[in-house]
């Protein structure tokens, strides 16, 4: 039917409703009806039955158009900002090395016996990156273990057996006995952040290193980057949209626990 | 399509639920009540809604065709050309499913006037491949949100997103004679680079004579100009998997990156003049040691083989062979004093070997690296540190090594990493490395 | 963006993409929160909204943080969660018996929906993880009492004991018992050692140390037990050939020792090393359970037990309080505390399960519940006897508050979370609050206008006329909504 058809039912429909309610309750007195509490379960009584009915027809028919309050659903049917992921990710391998040394810290609730299994590729790093500016093999060796390659003592002594960890507090020691794989995780940042600035001041500067960016640069954000330094997926978004109207089994976990993950990992 | 809403069911139910209750207690008040539910639903429920004719789209893409990896603003302009504002509409552009969006969002909602225009700009960073747009959707919606049109406007503009290797190299017939990444000789002659000056002879041209040295002192001098002389260079394309990895989900592979920095290099030497072989690192090829190999030449035919074979680096599966075997390979089959260019991630220590066993056999060397890590995670910070000491020791074996940032044009990269140097005629003696900082 | 909203409402704490958008969800509360000031005003009760608003808060708050991840979150969710519901429990069963039962009840169910909206804890998943949570520490409260009580008894138990052999006479009870505590004390001791993590605990380089001295320590206490035992044995022999009771009775100052052995000056020292280390072993062995579990993510679990453990003392130590005094008010208390948490949990379950049937729409959880409410309170409020304005007013609230969180829910689920919507939202608030407004006026002048009426009309005609104008209407709106 037409607009204007619509508009003149409606009118006239609402006027009618209007005018007989008033009408015919004008013979109503104004009660006080709540003192009987009787009415009351009644009321309220019919009124949930009434409800729960309606609702329970209304569920066999939002089967078939799952989102009630969109007759046509979502324009789209998932999140046209993503794409499907291919190939892998760059800087990954870390990631994977930590997974294991946080279970074998967790093994004898040692954070050293964690740290061993980091120890190896750090020092790979380090030492590949001085030979490669100039120094001698041992004598880089013997800074790993004498601690002196850099003047944080974490980083030194995640490094290198030998060198011990600064002392740290009663509450600290306690916080990492009770988790000693996010003491592995977090030490192990620090000391690829040491590693890399001692490496980088080590090598000879290569070209291009330092040029000019002038084009925009777009990073891939952490929210994608699914493996992070800790190795616990983080996404942290966790935006895409069902269309089943809201049966979101993962998602949105993964976005909380992901949001606690990337603050974890970012320490 | 148009459609209504359901959700006004509940306020009929509304409308019951306060209608029995006002029987029930007799009470006048909770029956005028269940008027306004009522009220709600008529107010809903009487406007309707279609979508305008008046929408126009228009959408830009703002590189087509476009290098892999170069980030790509896409614009969408919506605009109501139709005779009543609308109050309430969405728009979703139909952005190909294989494209990231890495910055902005392709939604947007917005009341637009007669007249007026709403805007959605998003960027995606493609690789290779052509992506054809959607038409974008639209939703309308009525005053008081009861009715809904879906609908879908056909964009002007671009519908296609190109993304090709030699998008920005056009075809040799349509360069001129640009002399980007020549190698210059060491005796002065004719060209176009500075060499040096000596004294005027009869007979030198007079396009040659330095006239500002001529107004300052009074004397003649010729501007001798350093000789251009064409050399072979052999580009190597490292496509092994451990290459094959991303900066983020969506974003190209190293090897792409390096198949595109080859592209380029390769057409402007072959503009220069110079004669240009290609070789691809890590598939099964033809031939021994499943090395892919295309021998010395120059042209158009050559540029479209050689655009053929960095295509197929980027497509093929990695291959099984030793990559140490296809090195040593491409020693035997590069002709004497050709230059080797080796475009790789340097993400492994294969392209460090390989750099050493050329540069025992006296080849000048050149090495791109497109950066392919990212630094805000701890494994992003240690993979870029081995891979910037995998580029210095390149460059200590005496290699020319240019490290490609994101963000750093490629041209700048390349001008670098072919630029100038001084060479025998004869050839033979290597070029100069600069460990300097640029 | 949120043009004002509570301190939990980050996009990366609460995850944007489930709820309605910022706008439209501050558009709803605010009314909610004017017609509950509004109503409690009229009635003359303002300060209850302070005791709805604490106990929607607690609520809100816990289930929030008990959805998260973190132990410490969760135990915080915990300790305010439970807090909540029993005062929300309390607030019902009071409410329900007076006339503005219905009002205050519609009341706290629309804040409570709204607050649930804005931290997004109506979603079946969260409601699972607090119904679960709610059950687990209301268990592990029940588990802590009766270990309690064990302790306890135990405790006295061994006070006795040791108060006897202090005052008690017989030198052989004496001996023993002296060698008995002491015995004991040797192995608690290095019981203790073994189980608390003091190596552990000791900076790296004076760990070597350390472990020395506790294993000095360790053999020390086993050596005493051992000799503590042998000795003993070696009486018991003697008792048995009757040697101690002889030598007892006729030499006095053998006697006497025996019975210094078991004076407070001998006594207390060994039964106060006996505790410790009793507390101690007790102590190492829970904080390496805790730690097992806490590492390996099962924080949900320890959460939960540490929570019963607050409670089961806060009860303990409340309800002992109360038995000094108020013996009546005892099992009216009792009953309210142990069974409020779990009318609590059976609600959650409930609303789970209709969640999960789709009875009610997931993310609109929030919206509908406080839609809900405040039709409720407009129902109340009839009944409590208050201006007819303010009761058209919750009814048009509640179907205002609805609209706007639908409206908004749909700006999420078409536009995800990125694109600034305000301007879009604010406008259809606008209007909506307007059609509300514009209803409650008319709606409130017919009803003056009944009011003032005489009997012109017979009552049937117009409840027919009023049917047709219904009927009419159904079929202009079902038509439309083909």
């Amino acid at each position: 039917m037409r607009d204007q058809e619509r508009w003149g039912l409606v009118a006239l429909g609402l006027l009618a409703t209007a005018g007989g309610v008033v009408l015919a309750i004008r013979e109503f007195e104004p009660t006080t009806p709540g003192s009987d509490p009787g009415t009351l379960v009644s009321l309220v009584g019919v009124g949930g039955l009434a409800a729960a009915a309606w609702l329970v027809y209304d569920r066999s028919r939002s089967r078939r158009d799952p989102v009630p309050w969109s007759n046509a659903g979502p324009i789209v049917r998932s999140d046209p900002e993503d794409a499907p992921r291919r190939y892998p990710l760059s800087g990954s391998r870390l990631a994977g090395i930590l997974v294991d040394a946080r279970a074998a810290a967790r093994d004898r609730r040692e954070v050293e016996d964690g740290l061993a299994v980091v120890r190896p590729l750090l020092r790979t790093a380090y030492c590949e990156a001085a030979v490669a500016g100039g120094q001698d093999r041992s004598a880089a060796t013997e800074a790993l273990d004498a601690g002196t390659w850099t003047d944080d003592r974490v980083a030194a002594s995640v490094l290198s057996p030998h060198v011990d960890p600064p002392t740290r507090s009663l509450r600290r020691r306690f916080r990492d006995w009770l988790y000693p794989g996010r003491a592995v995780t977090r030490r192990t940042v620090r000391a690829v952040s040491a590693v890399a600035t001692a490496g980088d001041a080590a090598i000879a500067p290569v070209i291009g290193s330092d040029a000019p960016r002038r084009a925009e640069t777009y990073e891939p954000s952490l929210a994608v980057r699914d493996v992070g330094g800790d190795g616990r997926v983080r996404d942290l978004t966790g935006g895409r949209e069902p269309d089943d109207g809201g049966r979101v089994e993962g998602d949105r976990r993964g976005g909380r626990r992901g949001a606690a993950a990337g603050r974890e990992g970012a320490q | 399509m148009t459609g209504r809403l359901r959700r006004w069911e509940a306020g009929v139910a509304a409308t019951v639920i306060l209608a029995v209750a006002g029987l029930l207690n007799r009470s006048g008040v909770l029956l005028l009540a269940a008027v306004i539910p009522l009220a709600y639903v008529a107010y809903g429920s009487a406007t309707s809604v279609t979508v305008p004719d008046g929408l126009r789209a228009t959408r830009r893409v703002d590189e087509t065709p476009t290098p892999p990896g170069r980030p790509v603003t896409v614009t969408l302009e919506v605009r109501n050309e139709g005779p009543r504002p609308l109050s309430d509409v969405r728009v979703i552009d139909g952005v190909p499913d294989a494209l990231t969006v890495v910055d902005g969002t392709p939604r947007a909602g917005a009341a637009i006037d007669v007249g007026e225009s709403t805007t959605i700009e998003y960027v995606v960073v493609p690789r290779r491949g052509e992506y054809d747009f959607d038409p974008p959707r639209v939703r309308v919606r009525g005053a008081a949100a009861g009715s809904v049109a879906d609908a879908t406007v056909a964009a002007d503009g671009e519908d296609r997103l190109v993304c090709r290797l030699d998008a920005r190299a056009p075809p040799l017939a349509d360069r001129g004679a640009e002399y980007v990444g020549t190698l210059t000789a060491d005796d002065a002659g004719r060209g176009v680079e500075f060499h040096s000056t000596r004294e005027y002879r009869t007979g030198d041209p007079a396009s040659q004579i330095d006239w500002r040295h001529y107004a300052k002192r009074g004397e003649l001098t010729t501007v001798s100009y350093a000789r251009q002389v064409a050399a072979v260079v052999v580009l190597v394309i490292d496509a092994r998997g451990p290459c094959r990895v991303v900066a983020g989900p969506g974003w190209p592979t190293a090897v792409e990156l390096s198949a595109y920095a080859a592209t380029e290099a390769l057409t402007d030497l072959l503009a220069s003049g110079h004669e240009v072989a290609v070789a691809v690192l890590g598939l099964d090829g033809p031939g021994p040691v499943g090395l892919h190999w295309l021998p010395p030449g120059s042209g158009a035919e050559q540029r479209s083989l050689a655009l053929d074979l960095c295509r197929t680096a980027i497509d093929a599966e990695p291959g099984t062979v030793d990559a140490t075997d296809q090195v040593h390979r491409l020693v035997e089959l590069a002709p004497p004093g050709a230059q080797l260019a080796l475009f790789t991630a340097a993400l492994d220590d294969v392209p460090v070997e390989a750099v050493r066993a050329w540069s025992a056999v006296d080849h000048p060397l050149v090495v791109c690296s497109p950066d392919v890590v990212s630094d805000n995670t701890a494994g992003g910070q240690l993979a870029g540190l081995r891979r910037r000491t995998r580029l210095a020791r390149c460059q200590s074996l005496g290699a020319r090594t240019v490290d490609w940032r994101r963000g750093t044009p490629l041209a700048l990269v390349l001008e670098r990493a072919f630029a100038a140097e001084a060479r025998l005629a004869t050839g033979g003696a290597r070029g100069t490395t600069r460990g300097g900082r640029p | 963006m949120a043009i004002a909203g509570p301190r939990l409402d980050r996009p990366s704490a609460v995850g944007d993409e489930g709820r309605p958008r910022a706008a439209s969800l501050t558009v709803a509360a605010i009314v909610v929160v004017v017609l509950a000031v509004l109503a409690l005003v009229a009635l003359g009760r303002l300060s209850t909204l302070t005791l709805l608003g604490l106990s929607v808060t607690l609520l809100v708050a816990g289930m929030a943080l008990l959805t998260r991840d973190g132990f410490g979150e969760q135990v915080v969710g915990h300790l305010l969660y439970h807090p909540g519901a029993v005062l929300a429990v309390g607030l019902s069963v009071v409410a329900l018996e007076g006339t503005v039962g219905l009002l205050v009840a519609g009341l706290f169910l629309a804040l409570l929906g709204v607050a649930g909206a804005w931290s997004n804890v109506f979603v079946a998943d969260d409601l699972r993880d607090v119904t679960v949570a709610g059950a687990l520490s209301y268990g592990a409260t029940l588990a802590w009492i009766v270990v309690g009580v064990l302790v306890l008894w135990l405790a006295t138990g061994t006070w006795r004991v040791a108060a006897g052999l202090a005052t008690g006479s017989d030198p052989v009870d004496s001996l023993f018992g002296f060698l008995g505590f002491l015995a004991l004390a040797g192995l608690l001791v290095r019981s203790a050692i073994w189980a608390l993590p003091i190596a552990a605990l000791t900076p790296r380089s004076k760990r070597q140390a350390r472990r020395a001295r506790l294993r000095t320590y360790s053999r020390l206490g086993t050596g005493v037990a051992v000799a503590a035992v042998g000795l003993s044995a070696i009486a018991y022999a003697l008792v048995g050939t009757g040697t101690i009771h002889t030598v007892a009775a006729t030499s006095p100052s053998v006697r006497a020792l025996l019975l210094a052995l078991s004076s407070p000056v001998a006594l207390v020292p060994v039964v106060a090393v006996c505790a410790l280390g009793a507390v101690a072993t007790a102590a190492g062995l829970l904080a390496t359970q805790v730690a097992d579990h806490v590492d390996a993510g099962n924080d949900r679990l320890l959460a939960s037990a540490l929570a019963g453990c607050c409670f089961a003392v806060v009860l303990v130590s409340y309800l002992s309080e109360l038995l000094v005094g108020l013996l009546v008010y005892v099992p009216i208390l009792l009953g309210l505390v142990l069974l409020a948490p779990m009318v609590v949990v059976t609600v959650s379950a409930v609303a789970l399960v209709a969640m999960e049937e789709g009875v009610v729409p997931t993310r609109a959880g929030g919206p509908a519940l406080a839609a809900v409410g405040l039709f409720a309170a407009g129902i109340g409020a009839v009944l409590a006897d208050l201006p007819a304005v303010l009761a058209f007013a919750f009814v048009a609230g509640a179907v205002v508050v609805w609209d706007v969180s639908t409206f908004g829910l749909g700006v999420t689920v078409e536009l995800g979370h990125r694109p600034e919507t305000r301007r879009l939202e604010l406008s259809h608030a606008v209007l909506s609050v307007a059609v509300g407004v514009i209803a409650v006026v008319a709606v409130t002048g017919l009803d003056q206008l009944r009011r003032s009426l005489g009997s012109a009309v017979g009552g049937w005609t117009a409840v027919g006329l009023a049917a047709l104008g219904a009927i009419v209407l159904a079929v202009a709106v079902a038509r439309g909504e083909a």
